[in-house]
């Protein structure tokens, strides 16, 4: 069960996060 | 014109997966070393065209064949390229974070310079300078501790894979979702009006910062341990930190161990030797004072990141003058009472983010 909780929250954050970068979200720290 | 390491690309990704099908598989020290090699110069042409990845693996070649030697032009050439990247902004080198490969030129310079390691070949070049994955943000591995990763890592697990991926997720979530919703709902650039907004700005600005910067080192680290590469922590929940030295050991530790080994000791060291150390506050003071600027000038080259490492500095050697005068008074039993205690813990670790907050809204 911890495992399988574990496994959903990383595919709900990547899922999320890339749904965000395809909707033109930016992956670039103006940095150094 | 160079595109950035920008993860909403499919450079970074398609790194990733080669990195995870060739590298994972490969036993052989040397044949490890070769593919790692070729899979950032591999980065660096599709991220930059193939011409830059020919002149790294030149340099890289050259760097190799003069030995030792080599370390003295790997400096000079390293800081000219820096003072163009500070002073004229390149999108090239913009775009490979210069003043990251700056930091660790120095770095494996002068652990050849003092003998404490081999002189690097043209793998080690390679793979130490611009590895793929270190290359958006750091985090600014030692050439001591690159050295030290064995040839070949053991197989991994199924929870290193699994911890890999979390990581990377965690990465994404922080950058993607928190530190742009934060960028949207409240961030103006400072110039949102009253007083009252511009130091709730401050606040968010800190946080902001810190979910940016902390998952680009997390996403380095992720993709680190699934390719078996070593790669260093970068922060450990520097908001919490209960004042200005803790602070430095939870925020970009990589930078602070650069600064402590590289500028701090060294400074602290010559300067104790040549006054027989007389007076080691005032001796820390400038070590202090002199790394923390040099620091302050490595982010830029202006008098507003002068400003910024010096206010630092003064903040560490005050922390560090109240540290000592609690130890004499209090002694080590009373001061580990002192800071034990909760009130006071919140008190400080308040105080502490309130001066990093202001501090990086200065050079905002």
């Amino acid at each position: 069960m911890k495992l399988f909780l574990r496994l959903l929250w990383i595919a709900v954050r990547l899922t999320l996060a890339f749904v965000l970068i395809g909707r033109g979200g930016t992956f670039f720290y103006q940095g150094f | 014109m160079p595109e950035p390491v920008d993860l909403a690309n499919y450079q970074f990704w398609s790194a990733l997966a080669v990195g995870l099908v060739v590298l994972t598989p490969l036993t052989h020290p040397t044949a490890r070393k070769v593919c790692w090699t070729a899979l950032n110069l591999m980065f660096l042409a599709m991220l930059l065209g193939p011409k830059v990845a020919v002149v790294m693996a030149g340099l890289a070649v050259v760097t190799a064949l003069t030995r030792g030697r080599g370390a003295f032009v790997v400096v000079a050439g390293s800081l000219a390229l820096f003072v163009v990247h500070k002073t004229t902004p390149n999108p090239l080198l913009t775009a490979i974070g210069f003043s990251y490969i700056f930091l660790r030129a120095l770095d494996m310079a002068r652990a050849v310079y003092e003998g404490r390691q081999k002189a690097p070949g043209v793998c080690e070049c390679v793979n130490y300078l611009v590895p793929f994955h270190m290359l958006a943000a750091g985090p600014i591995q030692s050439y001591d501790d690159f050295c030290r990763q064995p040839p070949v890592p053991a197989a991994p697990t199924s929870e290193d894979v699994l911890q890999g991926v979390e990581r990377i997720a965690h990465g994404l979530f922080k950058k993607v979702i928190l530190a742009q919703t934060l960028e949207k709902l409240f961030l103006t650039g400072f110039s949102g009006g009253d007083a009252g907004y511009w130091l709730f700005e401050a606040q968010i600005y800190y946080l902001w910062v810190y979910l940016d910067f902390s998952a680009y080192s997390d996403i380095a680290v992720g993709t680190g341990r699934l390719l078996g590469l070593h790669t260093p922590e970068n922060f450990r929940n520097p908001l919490l930190a209960r004042d200005i030295i803790d602070f430095w050991e939870r925020w970009h530790i990589s930078l602070s161990r650069f600064i402590r080994f590289n500028l701090f000791i060294p400074v602290q060291m010559t300067l104790a030797r040549r006054t027989r150390n007389r007076s080691p506050l005032v001796i820390g003071a400038v070590a202090y004072l002199v790394s923390f600027g040099l620091c302050g000038l490595w982010h830029g080259l202006d008098s507003k990141f002068l400003v910024w490492g010096l206010y630092h500095a003064l903040g560490l050697i005050v922390c560090k003058t109240y540290q000592d005068w609690m130890l004499q008074r209090y002694g080590r039993k009373g001061r580990k009472a002192y800071l034990a205690n909760f009130p006071i813990r919140v008190l400080m670790t308040a105080i502490t983010f309130e001066f990093v907050a202001i501090s990086l809204a200065i050079i905002a």
